[in-house]
């Protein structure tokens, strides 16, 4: 347990579990989960050994989803029921997915809550969708392992925001699966590359995939990888690039108006070529329909350089942005990695390695390796290496701020701040004897509030009536390691506080999850309730496994007041914990974890102690 | 300064309390030092460990972040020797006021300019000797123990203030431009 790693890093006398976890990389085209065995992060295969699942289902009347290889073989014949490149609609709002001129899905009507696609299956939030990728990954890893899986590491591009990053957290929700942490792609991809090598030094890891792009730069040193700084396009990636010769077929060959069934025609000729002219220097299209040749002809490389060539030019100006908020020079990069199958374009690699001056490294393969550096960190964030060496410090990827006079943005945490953090802003008053402010947190790097993402909006009332402009306000903005939100707004003479955990506007409802959780056949053999309170009992468990350790090991740091109020909680959480009430166990490991709070704060500082050897003691208590 | 919630930021991180520090040292044991409080750390925890690892996690942070910039650590080295910038006399030095104007109409032109990369290439450069100048002098003043060297000290940690801004305009200028 952790809380013997205070005093003992990797001294564990807890019987050791393993857990079971796993790493997926929930892909735009591809998804593919991951598994430490005997150290070594690998894939996990399906029953006819293919590591990679097309991120496409095709929903059917009166039939369950196909997930993967057969829905993508549907796309032609099938084109509005099977949807592919769901990622990109993840956390969208209806307005936006509607205003993509890629969509050809029917939408369902704007009134609900969140965006719907129409299928032979009835409406299906994005959410769903990936919910339906996720649960074969998950049935792969738990047949693959022989268990259930205790938590899982779920990459994300670094640039999605909240919305994007809570509404992938719903969808593994949704496929009965706990996320450990969400991890950042270009971050995950560094971890694999990192200690695969043991390679010291600063790392830009830039990741073209099929429908986002992400530069990372992080530094790599002692087994502690700090990200620097994160840049990139939520709508920039390798489909753009098909988009490109889509257009160019069209344009050639006079199909300007196909319907769904030849777009896809027209799309997968597309595809093709790509691939095709990443190792080639010509290749011929055709497209075939109903048995007969439509239209041929041939694409040069050359030709489809400078069809692609602006693209990747947009991916190289948020390579000089994050060069430039991590005060880093091109020549202080140690290594390029490649990640996304977009990379394989010649184009991309060649500007690329122009930009940094060195050739980008390709030899993990890009469609694996974020699925690999995730699998390493769930292993370690279940608890299964307590004396591992690896840390990551994660960043913000845009920054964070509140709405202000004239639908301004006043900018309180920036992007590329290290978690977790804390930062604080006042703001007062502007009229004579306000009582209450409105407070709308917002998300991105433009100065207008419409430009910046909406994540929440609360209020602080019972201001006591000033002057305008004498009231003080502290807005506290707290991210913790996670990346989760959460905002304050305290008035300073009176003490008033009002708090909002954001939980953005496009992810689910908790009604909704349980109502859908309650609706997916996974779940027809376990009752919601049952999974909860077993959940509830796991974590009471786990709770007084870690205190009894730590009595063990430290009983004299509790004070005389404090010994019988923690063993009262701990006996009430021993008998909470046999009973079936839900909510009795939540409030007796509320108690326990409360009135241990002082203990762990001062093993906490025996910690500090420990860590900053060579230091005379008395000069650290002065300190604290 | 000195409780628990606001430790100092140059004991925390064991470094000298000092204006001129070695960077190298201040990241690493800012490292190691996360290395060992960060709630990664303490993912399987019970709760109250959990926020006591993110209280110190946070505070590293901050300590971090403040005294690797060059302005923050000079304002955070005059706020620990009760320094009050508020009650301090703002006057600055019309050398350096007219100097940055000079240079701020420099930067103005580089656009019209042919060769505008260039031209503001050679800017940075005349920035960057102004900004190791000051700390420089800034490192002085503090290892000096007099007292009535803070004024001065507010005043060198102002410029660089200026000198800063400046230096972001002209990043900004460099992006608009390529």
């Amino acid at each position: 347990m952790a809380l013997l790693q205070i005093a003992e890093p990797g001294q564990s006398t807890a019987p050791h579990e393993h857990r079971l976890a796993a790493g997926i990389d929930l892909g735009t085209t591809h998804s593919l989960v991951a598994t430490l065995r005997s150290g070594k992060a690998e894939a996990l295969p399906d029953s006819q050994g293919r590591q990679l699942l097309p991120s496409v289902v095709r929903y059917r009347a009166n039939h369950p989803p196909q997930v993967g290889w057969e829905a993508r073989a549907a796309r032609v014949t099938d084109p509005t029921n099977t949807i592919a490149s769901v990622k990109r609609l993840l956390g969208r709002g209806y307005d936006e997915i509607a205003a993509d001129a890629h969509t050809p899905y029917a939408l369902a009507d704007e009134t609900e809550s969140t965006p719907r696609l129409l299928t032979a299956a009835g409406a299906v939030s994005p959410v769903e969708v990936s919910g339906e990728i996720l649960k074969v990954l998950r049935r792969r890893a738990e047949q693959a392992l022989g268990g259930k899986l205790s938590g899982i590491v779920l990459t994300v591009p670094a640039y999605f925001d909240d919305a994007q990053r809570q509404a992938t957290r719903d969808a593994a929700q949704l496929a009965g699966l706990k996320v450990l942490r969400l991890l950042n792609e270009p971050t995950a991809a560094a971890i694999a590359y990192g200690l695969d090598r043991a390679s010291e030094g600063v790392h830009a890891v830039y990741d073209l995939g099929g429908g986002t792009f992400d530069i990372s730069l992080l530094r790599f040193s002692k087994g502690v990888f700090e990200v620097i700084a994160t840049a990139g396009d939520t709508a920039l990636g390798g489909d753009d690039m098909d988009q490109a010769v889509v257009g160019w077929i069209q344009s050639q060959s006079g199909l300007s108006n196909p319907d769904a069934s030849e777009r896809q025609m027209i799309l997968r000729a597309a595809v093709k070529a790509k691939e095709s002219l990443s190792s080639k220097t010509e290749t011929d299209i055709q497209l075939h329909h109903n048995g007969r040749t439509l239209w041929q002809g041939q694409l040069t490389r050359t030709e489809f350089d400078s069809l692609i060539e602006k693209l990747v030019r947009r991916t190289l100006v948020a390579c000089r942005r994050a060069l430039r908020d991590g005060a880093i020079e091109p020549a202080e990069i140690t290594e390029v990695v490649m990640v996304g199958g977009a990379t394989r374009v010649p184009l991309v690699r060649q500007l690329v390695g122009e930009f940094f001056g060195r050739n980008p490294l390709v030899d993990i393969d890009p469609d694996r390796v974020v699925a690999l550096g995730a699998a390493l960190q769930a292993d370690i964030l279940v608890g299964n290496k307590p004396e591992s060496d690896m840390l990551l410090l994660d960043v913000t990827p845009l920054s964070l701020g509140i709405e202000t006079m004239g639908g301004l943005v006043e900018k309180i945490v920036p992007r590329n701040a290290t978690l977790p953090l804390t930062r604080a802003q006042e703001f007062t008053t502007f009229k004579d004897g306000q009582t209450a402010m409105a407070l709308h947190v917002v998300q991105g790097e433009r100065e207008m509030v419409d430009d910046c993402r909406s994540l929440a909006r609360f209020e602080l009332r019972g201001i006591p009536p000033m002057v305008a402009g004498a009231a003080r306000i502290r807005v506290i903005f707290q991210i913790d390691a996670d990346g989760i939100l959460s905002v304050t707004a305290r008035e300073e003479t009176q003490g008033i506080e009002s708090h909002v955990d954001v939980k953005p506007s496009y992810g689910l409802k908790d009604g909704e999850i349980e109502q859908m959780l309650k609706d997916s056949l996974s779940y027809a053999e376990e009752d919601v309730q049952q999974r909860l309170l077993r959940e509830q009992r796991v974590e009471a468990e786990g709770l007084l496994l870690a205190i009894n350790s730590a009595l063990d090991k430290d009983r004299d740091l509790l004070t005389p007041e404090e010994a019988p109020q923690v063993q009262q909680a701990i006996e009430r959480l021993q008998q909470a914990s046999s009973c079936d009430d839900l909510q009795q166990i939540k409030q007796a490991i509320e108690q326990l974890a409360k009135v241990t709070e002082a203990f762990a704060a001062r093993r906490m500082d025996n910690t500090i102690r420990a860590a900053l050897s060579g230091r005379a003691v008395e000069q650290i208590n002065k300190t604290f | 300064m000195q409780d628990r919630a606001h430790p100092n930021y140059f004991d925390l991180l064991d470094v000298p309390r000092r204006y001129d520090l070695e960077i190298e040292q201040l990241a690493e044991n800012y490292r190691r030092l996360q290395a060992q409080v960060h709630p990664d750390r303490f993912a399987q925890a019970d709760p109250a460990e959990r926020r006591a690892s993110m209280q110190l996690a946070t505070q590293a942070n901050d300590a971090y972040r403040t005294l690797k910039d060059p302005v923050s650590r000079g304002q955070y080295l005059l706020e620990l020797n009760g320094y009050d910038p508020a009650t301090a006399d703002r006057k600055m030095d019309t050398a350096f006021l007219e100097q940055q104007m000079t240079l701020r109409a420099n930067l103005e032109e580089i656009p019209q300019l042919s060769e505008p990369l260039d031209r503001l290439d050679q800017l940075r450069e005349q920035l960057a000797e102004q900004v190791k100048n000051r700390q420089l002098r800034l490192a002085d003043t503090f290892n000096s123990l007099d007292p009535a060297n803070l004024a001065q000290a507010s005043n060198l940690v102002r410029e660089l203030q200026f000198l800063d801004k400046l230096r972001q305009e002209a990043e900004e200028l460099e992006e608009q431009l390529l």
